[in-house]
């Protein structure tokens, strides 16, 4: 397929969300960050500096996964080596949590320092899941009816078990939450009965509020020296916790009331300026409710969810099992990441550490959005003259 | 390609139209969380409240920081507006070690040349260069700043502007307000003491009066603070654009004290000498106005010194009104009073002294053998205790108690210092009452017994002892003068004069027990008193362990002075009690009187001094030559910028005015300058001056138009003839 051509089959439903979303981020990230910088004595315009490299790095490599040929994405040995270099990385940190606990960044050992860059191997784990499944769901596929099902998915899940289990023990809850839903959702599409999915979906809707109720009603204080419970605890109790952890969350509260319906202004968050911890990240939704307003909020989970959306309907759409698959395990990893983000910051789930898609700063995160929107956009380009090409034939 | 087996289609089929359903309902779940999510954001501002906390108010006291803007505590000022005690700043110094202490250009903010800071420092704190060092060359790894103990702490301004004028890298202050009390000791448990309030509840640094008139006109002097509200960011820089509400502060009122500094300053210097000569376990002095109660001088030892702690391990009680004792025989004052006035005194009736039986208790004279039949008139010079216990006997228990009462005895005077005691009387048995005559057995306080004196020195009216002269609010300008009060009237003017005629025989009569106290070219009288001292249920024995004390008032015609002396147990006794005591009375009484004179002497024909400092040197010239004033210029600039005397002194016609102006300063002629004249030069140019002879000037080591600066040493030479 020429080049040339793919371009003109570009699917702009993902290109310019895509685009607007990561600007906005650039520009957020500027107005989160140069405050705390300044303060520190620091280049107030470092985080954006870095920022836009990283955005410049992920247009390229989108551009690069988004021309390649979309079945070497599916070849026995890119999976394989895929797998096991994401297993080495993971392990790797495991033992260095052992050996070298100084490591750790705020108490977890989730990175891997290459000199210049840093890389977060759960980031290479959730691509991983996204591309093996899709690779083994579509191989599998077929033989996923009534009596074989479990036969056929306990390998799958044993392994997507393994990734998960090493990076919830980092500990990174959150990833490893990801990292679940991602296995799950691909589990359910890949064929097995939809009732199955309705009713995990279902038995997850209730066991949360269920739980949650359960702890209210009987606290565990046996776990008071667990930080996850801690989290929790000030998830239940944000005003009562405000000086013991649960700041963070009443600090997302003030500033998505100081914002109100118009905000308060492109650069004039009050809650930035050393309120909320770390503003570029975890909380970069809070700066943006105080500083655009409610409807800057809508105008930017429209785009994302939207985004989200549009590639469902590209995997729905799709005629191979491994493009659905690989459209709704991408759809499934930023839609899982953003909702643990948004609902840590408005309270309706603890804070897990989880930063919001495209958005938030990181070059770990927007490398492995890239590449994922660069796999969507050459699915989206590639159903979409395959469609062509059909209508063509039956024309004739 | 081979068709695919019906089976396997419908297989197939099955599997995507799952994977379709599967996508639509994910699909469905994406839409629903996005206006969940929505909704939440949107309750959340719209109701501004979660779990039933006002999220607008909570930011509004998160964000709000109240900043205290200080009021000044009162200045307290003695009669003649010398400040005694005021408030300021002291720093204290602090050094900065860690060499990771650097600005943002990386330039040291930490001390990087130990040696010479250490130099420059030992120059300016009371501390070696060696130790300096030391304590900078700290090896500590963690330590991240040092400091210099008592002698980096508590510097002043001057002091720290000089060290920062070194531009020594590393080297910091921390401000800490703090009162200064200039004069040293001086009436210190009168004037008491303010110390920063290290309680929690003002951690921030509040100046506390905790004695005497700091402590019990501590909210007038404090003031009340104000409040500057306005919001923050975490980090404590102002939000732009937020509403700022400030509070004024209200400062202090400024006390006057009725204190008059070059009495006290010269009382305590002449205490001072007593004290350390003698060595008395403890020593009061009490000068008053007779005729308005206004305490001029007063002081006690052992004493402290406010400015430097020095001494306040030592007793924090007031002497003067919160120590009762027995006052012994200047208590006769009183008896004599209430016998005559109640027409109980024979003066010329005789009796035996030596002995008397009270109720099968023998009272003795200080001499145990009397003076044989004596009159009741020798009983007080002779201060006869025999004689006072006849003369009590005589006017009977109720009319001495009357006139206890009316004296103010077990009562306190309402003087407005903290902790005033009210004494103490014992009264029930006959021998109570029979030795209250001659002081014993009765507690008083120093200033009830100058309340008391009053009645005799004012021809029988009593006035309230004060301390306090005015008020001031120096916001409002507003001044309340504190009135003579008078307390009573317990006795006539006849018997006062008797009384005080009494007194002068205690001085002038062969057998007076005062004669030490006399003093040429002043009428005085006096009373004089060995009190006994009692410790556990008994009087001590021994020829020191009395309150031996002294009671005079002069001119004793017309009393302008009480003062009242009272020295307890001294420990070296090289000289007879009423000797020591007359090494105090005498001088202090002697410059009160001199000190009366030369202050009425200058209203003759004086002149109010103009003010002149600010003004052109030509108006200020014409205006001095109007008013009749002879002057002297230092310096060549055209602008008066110090005067001496200051305006509104008053001065003598003739008089010369010594104006200093801007530019360098230059030596002026002085020939023909008097002495006094000269002095005025040497306080406003810093000159050191050494004079020759006496009378006017001849000669000036320094010629006229020469410049001067504050190491010039001038040499004058004067002589009584007038060279003009």
């Amino acid at each position: 397929m020429q080049i040339h051509k793919k371009f003109s089959y570009l699917d702009y439903y993902i290109l310019v969300p895509f685009l607007l979303l990561i600007g906005a981020g650039v520009v957020m990230i500027y107005s989160a960050s140069s405050d705390m910088l300044a303060v520190a004595g620091a280049d107030p315009t470092i985080y954006l500096k870095r920022q836009f490299f990283w955005v410049i790095v992920a247009l390229v490599i989108t551009t690069i996964v988004f021309l390649s040929k979309i079945d070497i994405w599916r070849s026995d040995r890119l999976i394989k080596g895929l797998l096991i270099m994401t297993l080495i990385l993971l392990v790797y940190l495991v033992v260095l949590s052992i050996v070298h606990p100084a490591a750790a960044v705020n108490g977890a050992v989730a990175w891997i320092n290459l000199g210049p860059i840093n890389i977060q191997p759960t980031e290479i784990a959730k691509l991983t899941i996204i591309l093996y499944f899709a690779f083994i769901f579509n191989k599998r596929g077929p033989k996923l009816s009534h009596g074989q099902i479990w036969h056929n998915l306990f390998g799958p899940i044993i392994l997507a078990g393994v990734i998960t289990g090493l990076v919830l023990i980092q500990p990174d809850t959150g990833g490893a939450s990801i990292l679940a839903f991602i296995a799950a959702i691909m589990i359910f599409s890949a064929g097995i009965p939809i009732g199955w999915g309705l009713s995990f979906v279902t038995l997850l809707g209730a066991f949360i509020p269920l739980g949650i109720n359960l702890l209210k009603k009987f606290p565990l204080p046996f776990l008071e020296h667990s930080y996850q419970y801690q989290r929790i605890l000030s998830f239940l109790y944000p005003f009562q916790r405000e000086r013991a952890g649960g700041s963070q969350l009443v600090n997302s509260y003030f500033a998505i009331n100081n914002g109100g319906w118009l905000g308060r202004g492109l650069g004039n968050s009050i809650q930035k300026k050393g309120y909320l911890p770390v503003p570029y990240t975890d909380f970069i939704l809070s700066v943006i409710a105080e500083e655009l307003g409610v409807i800057g909020v809508a105008v930017i989970l429209g785009l994302l969810f939207f985004l989200i959306g549009r590639i469902i309907y590209v995997g729905i759409r799709a005629h191979s099992t491994y493009r659905t698959l690989i459209c709704y395990g991408v759809a499934a990893m930023m839609f899982v990441q953003a909702s643990f983000n948004i609902a840590g910051v408005i309270g309706f789930l603890p804070i897990t550490g989880v930063t919001l898609p495209f958005i938030s700063y990181g070059g770990s995160s927007i490398v492995t959005l890239s590449i994922a929107i660069g796999l969507v956009l050459n699915i989206s380009s590639t159903e979409k003259r395959e469609r062509a090409a059909r209508s063509k034939k039956a024309q004739h | 390609m081979k068709n695919p087996s019906p089976k396997k289609i419908h297989n197939y089929n099955k599997i995507r139209r799952n994977r379709v359903y599967f996508g639509i309902v994910l699909l469905m779940v994406v839409v629903g969380l996005f206006f969940i999510f929505l909704g939440r954001f949107s309750y959340i501002v719209a109701s501004g409240k979660l779990n039933n906390i006002n999220l607008k108010e909570r930011t509004n006291l998160k964000y709000q920081q109240d900043r205290r803007l200080t009021a000044v505590r009162g200045t307290i000022y003695d009669a003649n507006h010398n400040v005694i005690a005021e408030d300021s700043n002291v720093y204290n110094l602090y050094a900065v070690i860690d060499s990771k202490y650097v600005s943002n250009k990386n330039k040291p903010l930490y001390v990087k040349d130990k040696a010479h800071t250490a130099a420059v420092l030992s120059q300016y704190i009371p501390l070696s260069k060696a130790k300096i060092y030391g304590v900078l060359n700290n090896q500590d790894p963690n330590a991240f700043q040092v400091e210099f103990g008592n002698a980096g702490k508590n510097l002043s301004l001057e002091v720290k502007n000089e060290i920062e004028a070194k531009h020594l890298p590393g080297i910091y202050f921390t401000k800490s307000p703090s009162r200064l009390y200039p004069n040293g000791n001086f009436a210190s448990h009168i004037v008491g003491l303010a110390q920063l309030d290290n309680s929690k509840k003002a951690s921030n640094g509040t100046l506390v009066g905790v004695m005497g008139i700091e402590s019990y006109f501590n909210k007038v002097l404090t003031g009340k603070n104000g409040v500057r509200r306005f919001k923050t960011d975490s980090y404590g820089y102002e939000l732009p654009d937020s509403p700022v509400t400030t509070k004024k502060p209200k400062n202090g009122q400024n006390i006057t004290l009725t204190l008059d500094s070059r009495l006290q300053s010269y009382m305590e210097s002449t205490i001072s000498d007593v004290y350390q000569q003698y060595a008395p376990v403890k020593m009061t002095a009490t000068l008053m106005n007779a005729k308005t109660g206004k305490i001029l001088a007063a002081t006690q030892r052992p004493t402290f010194n406010p400015a430097t702690k020095a001494g306040l391990d030592g007793s924090w009680q007031d002497a003067l009104v919160q120590e009762a004792y027995e006052p012994g025989s200047v208590f006769k004052l009183l008896s004599l009073s209430a016998a005559i006035d109640s027409g109980h005194y024979t003066p010329n009736a005789y009796y035996q002294s030596g002995a008397v039986n009270v109720s099968g208790n023998v009272v003795r004279d200080w001499n145990y053998n009397g003076w044989g039949s004596i009159p009741f008139s020798q009983a007080f010079p002779r201060s006869s205790n025999v004689g006072f216990v006849k003369i009590e006997q005589q006017m009977g228990a109720k009319t001495w108690l009357d006139y206890l009462n009316r004296f103010g005895i077990n009562k306190k005077t309402g003087i407005t210092l903290p902790g005033e005691a009210s004494g103490s009387l014992a009264f029930k048995r006959p021998l109570d009452q029979a030795i209250t005559s001659f002081g014993q057995g009765v507690n008083v306080t120093v200033m009830q017994m100058m309340q008391a004196f009053s009645a005799v020195a004012n021809n029988g009216k009593m006035v309230k002892p004060q301390i306090v002269s005015e008020i001031s609010d120096p916001t409002t300008g507003k001044t309340t003068k504190t009135k003579t009060q008078v307390t009573g009237k317990p006795i006539s003017k006849n018997t006062a004069i008797s009384v005080r005629n009494a007194m002068k025989d205690v001085i002038n009569q062969s057998y007076g027990t005062g004669q030490v106290y006399a003093i040429p070219g002043y009428d005085i009288g006096v009373k004089t008193g060995t009190a006994q001292i009692a410790q556990n249920g008994a009087y001590l024995a021994g020829d020191s362990n009395y309150i031996f004390s002294v009671v005079g008032m002069a001119p004793i015609d017309d009393p302008q002075y009480i003062l009242y002396i009272t020295m307890q147990q001294p420990q070296k006794m090289t000289k007879p009690a009423e000797q020591i005591l007359a090494s105090a009375f005498n001088p202090i009484m002697k410059r009160a009187l001199e000190y009366n004179t030369d202050q009425k002497a200058p209203d003759v024909a004086s002149i109010t001094m103009p003010a002149l400092t600010g003004q052109a040197l030509t108006e200020a010239e014409t205006k001095l030559n109007q008013t009749g004033l002879t002057y002297g210029v230092v310096g060549s600039g055209d602008k008066v910028v110090q005067q001496l005397p200051l305006a509104k002194e008053n001065v003598l016609a003739g008089q010369r005015t010594v104006l200093l102006t801007n530019g360098a300063m230059t030596m002026p002629d002085v020939k023909g300058w008097s002495k006094n004249d000269v002095l005025k030069l040497a306080e406003i140019t810093g000159v050191k001056v050494k004079f020759k002879g006496d009378g006017y000037v001849v000669s000036q080591s320094i010629p006229a138009n020469h410049i001067l600066n504050t190491d010039s040493k001038l040499e004058i030479l004067l002589s009584s003839q007038k060279t003009e």
